[in-house]
């Protein structure tokens, strides 16, 4: 997983004194690069590292060489062929102003191997992982991963890894892999086994997009005798073989806790390429966050997403390719995927929904902690609103899905306290007060924990 | 697996208040393109074990009715919010509800009752099997493409040789895969041949009416008269006891002369 390591770097500013006291400024200081070398290498192909540090080259004065220095660095730092990497800037002898920069680099060993824990949708799993890295010297690498999560849920990835590189930044994956997914909310197990083939690139500067080849054999099983009919018919063995595309647009200064910037990400999903499914899926999710005076940020969130089934076949889709909503992470004040059709106790999904909400964020009262671990911190008052139904909005009764969508829709508005972990995950403790709902709506009206990656 | 623990009631507890309820569903696998010799014997016994019961359903042909069964049997019965499969499970969803064949029975004949029902279980039951899935030429040439024609490629491919797996290991436990066919033949005929020395000249097993194990074994026989295997004449075996069949040709005009 490709760990968001935005770190925005700032150029120094830098004014040096000499000891004669007379002041010089870098910006000025003209600079030709004759040289860059990198030691340590020995496994890593030279071409696959020298694409990373040609803007070295580039820079005219010292200031520009020494941020263009360190941006190679991180450069290296993520081809993932390098266990660290240090920097030298030196003065050449051939001419005047000639520098040389040395980076002293570390290789990874041929064999990683680690245990790790990492956090999903109100669950934790435990990640049992090993990784060949840099296989054959140009960033190729294999990880094999074994997850065990609190729910109980397990799964157990192949992949294999060949970074393109280029100006795309492209790279090219292929992955087998074996799912075990309890839905409690459904009261189902899914076990999926198939392959997922992945192309990503760049098309333009934070514009990423993946094109994938998923297929993968589904059985879908009640999890107990109490299941409901409806959940329980929807048994069986199913294959289904989809093409996506993902885009993910980000211009937002921080993964966890955006203070400016929009998100905009697009999943766009055909399944019926052979196998027994037949269907097509979009899911949208916008994202935008005004700065406001005294650190505040007002955050608009909108997610809408849809499915639509493709012939009459009786079986084009199952209960496991609907959307849920509803929880911490998406509609709080109500339980987790709990909104939408019910039977019994079951939760039943729907073919589209749509959730929203906005966020007025605030650092900890009082200045606590600021520029240290109040980072970590955010206060924040909420209001959500979204709409789950079976509704497909097919042509004929596009109005009609439009209004049964906006028709009783369910809200709710609280406040907060959220927790940044790491750089990706976050926890949420919500005081939440859900005011519009309807009968049967499972309501969390008072204290809601939210954990995971993904926050509405 | 029909084995002896499958008599055995399943751990639900049945809200015996409730009559039985008028739009029963009994849920099988689709009958022309996708149903086995065993699964057929299966649904026909819990067909005829309702029809004498004079228990109101209706049959629906559902291509997963294997998966949507608690414990992967058929054929499934749904009645009101209750699920159960095989003929057990429906004869003892009855019972709660206070329909019941074999309440005129003694002790004694409840337990030959029983007795009988595991027999014909343990060696029909898992002859069926062995036939449809451990013999060869009936695998290729029957079992594999009904096995297969709920799905499409690769899943037709892929499924028929993972319940062969299944149902192979199944067969292994209980020591049938060492078997060869003349074997199991052979135990076919001495089960057959028992069945009828206790039927004798009797109407039903247990005199004059029917009994749970009548629909059972009704079941079995008929499917194996009327379902030819490519390279096996089960139906021949049956037709050395004629009151064997006759019991069949009974059963089946008493209380199958509209829905058959």
């Amino acid at each position: 997983m490709g760990a968001g390591q935005a770190k925005t770097r700032k150029q120094p500013q830098g004014v040096a004194k000499p000891s004669d006291g007379v002041s010089i400024d870098l910006d000025t200081v003209p600079v030709r690069v004759e040289n860059v070398r990198i030691n340590g290498l020995s496994r890593t192909k030279d071409d696959y590292v020298s694409q990373s540090v040609q803007e070295l080259f580039k820079a005219n004065t010292f200031n520009e060489l020494v941020f263009k220095a360190s941006v190679v660095q991180s450069k290296l730092e993520k081809l993932g062929c390098f266990r660290d990497v240090g920097i030298i800037i030196d003065v050449s002898n051939s001419s005047p102003d000639g520098y040389e920069v040395i980076y002293n680099v570390r290789e990874s060993g041929r064999f990683v191997g680690g245990v790790n824990t990492m956090i999903g949708a109100n669950e934790g799993s435990l990640v049992l992982g090993c990784r060949l890295p840099n296989i054959l010297g140009r960033g190729e690498r294999i990880n094999l991963e074994h997850t065990i999560g609190s729910d109980s849920n397990k799964s157990s990835l192949l992949t294999a890894v060949k970074p393109l590189g280029g100006s795309w930044n492209a790279d090219i994956s292929a992955t087998l892999f074996h799912h075990k997914n309890p839905a409690y909310w459904s009261s189902y197990t899914v076990f999926s086994t198939g392959a997922l083939l992945d192309f990503a690139f760049e098309s333009a500067q934070k514009v990423r997009h993946n094109m994938q080849w998923e297929g993968a054999w589904r059985q879908l099983e009640a999890s107990s005798r109490q299941t409901s009919f409806a959940v329980r018919e929807q048994s069986g063995h199913s294959f289904k073989s989809s093409l996506r595309h993902i885009m993910t647009v980000d211009h937002r200064d921080h993964p966890i806790f955006p203070s400016s910037g929009v998100l905009l990400r697009l999943v766009q999903e055909y399944a019926g390429l052979g196998g027994d499914v037949a269907f097509v899926k979009h899911d949208s999710e916008l994202q935008a966050n005004i700065p406001l005076p005294h650190n505040l940020v007002l955050q608009g969130a909108l997610r809408f997403g849809v499915l639509r089934p493709l012939d009459a076949r009786d079986s084009t889709h199952n209960i496991s390719d609907l959307f849920f909503l509803g929880g911490p992470q998406t509609v709080r004040g109500f339980e987790m995927r709990s909104l939408g059709a019910r039977s019994g106790s079951d939760a039943l999904g729907g073919k589209a929904y749509w959730a929203s909400a906005v966020h007025l964020y605030m650092p900890l009262p009082f200045g606590f902690g600021r520029g240290s671990f109040g980072e970590y911190f955010r206060t924040h008052a909420f209001v959500n609103a979204g709409n789950i139904n079976d509704s497909s909005f097919n042509t004929e009764d596009f109005a009609q899905s439009f209004q049964t969508m906006l028709k009783d829709f369910r809200a709710s508005y609280g406040i907060g306290l959220a927790i940044r972990l790491g750089q990706l995950a976050r926890i949420e403790i919500n005081y939440c007060w859900p005011f519009r709902f309807s009968k049967g709506d499972r309501l969390v009206r008072g204290v809601q924990l939210g954990l995971g990656i993904d926050f509405l | 697996m029909p084995t002896a623990t499958a008599l055995m009631p399943p751990d639900i507890d049945f809200d015996s208040k409730e009559p039985w309820a008028a739009d029963s569903e009994l849920i099988i696998p689709v009958e022309s393109t996708q149903v086995l010799i065993h699964e057929s014997a299966a649904i026909l016994g819990a067909q005829a074990f309702l029809n004498i019961a004079r228990l109101p359903y209706t049959v629906k042909e559902r291509k997963n009715a294997t998966e949507i069964s608690p414990n992967h049997k058929l054929p499934v019965l749904r009645c009101g919010a209750y699920v159960v499969s095989e003929l057990e499970g429906i004869v003892q969803l009855a019972q709660a509800k206070g329909v019941t064949l074999s309440d005129y029975l003694n002790a004694s004949e409840k337990a030959d009752l029983r007795a009988y029902m595991s027999l014909v279980h343990n060696v029909l039951g898992n002859a069926l099997l062995f036939f449809a899935w451990n013999d060869n030429d009936v695998y290729e040439n029957y079992t594999k493409f009904r096995a297969g024609a709920a799905y499409n490629y690769p899943l037709r491919v892929i499924m028929p040789w993972h319940t062969r797996r299944k149902v192979l290991t199944q067969l292994k436990t209980l020591n049938w895969t060492e078997r060869t066919s003349e074997e199991v033949y052979h135990e076919v005929e001495t089960c057959l041949t028992a069945l009828s020395e206790r039927l004798g000249e009797l109407d039903f097993f247990f005199g004059e009416s029917p009994t749970e194990l009548d629909a059972l074994v009704f079941g079995y026989l008929f499917t194996m008269i009327t379902t030819p295997l490519p390279n096996r004449q089960l139906g021949n075996l049956v037709k050395h006891s004629p009151n064997l069949v006759k019991f069949c040709q009974h059963v089946e005009k008493e209380y199958f002369s509209q829905s058959i």
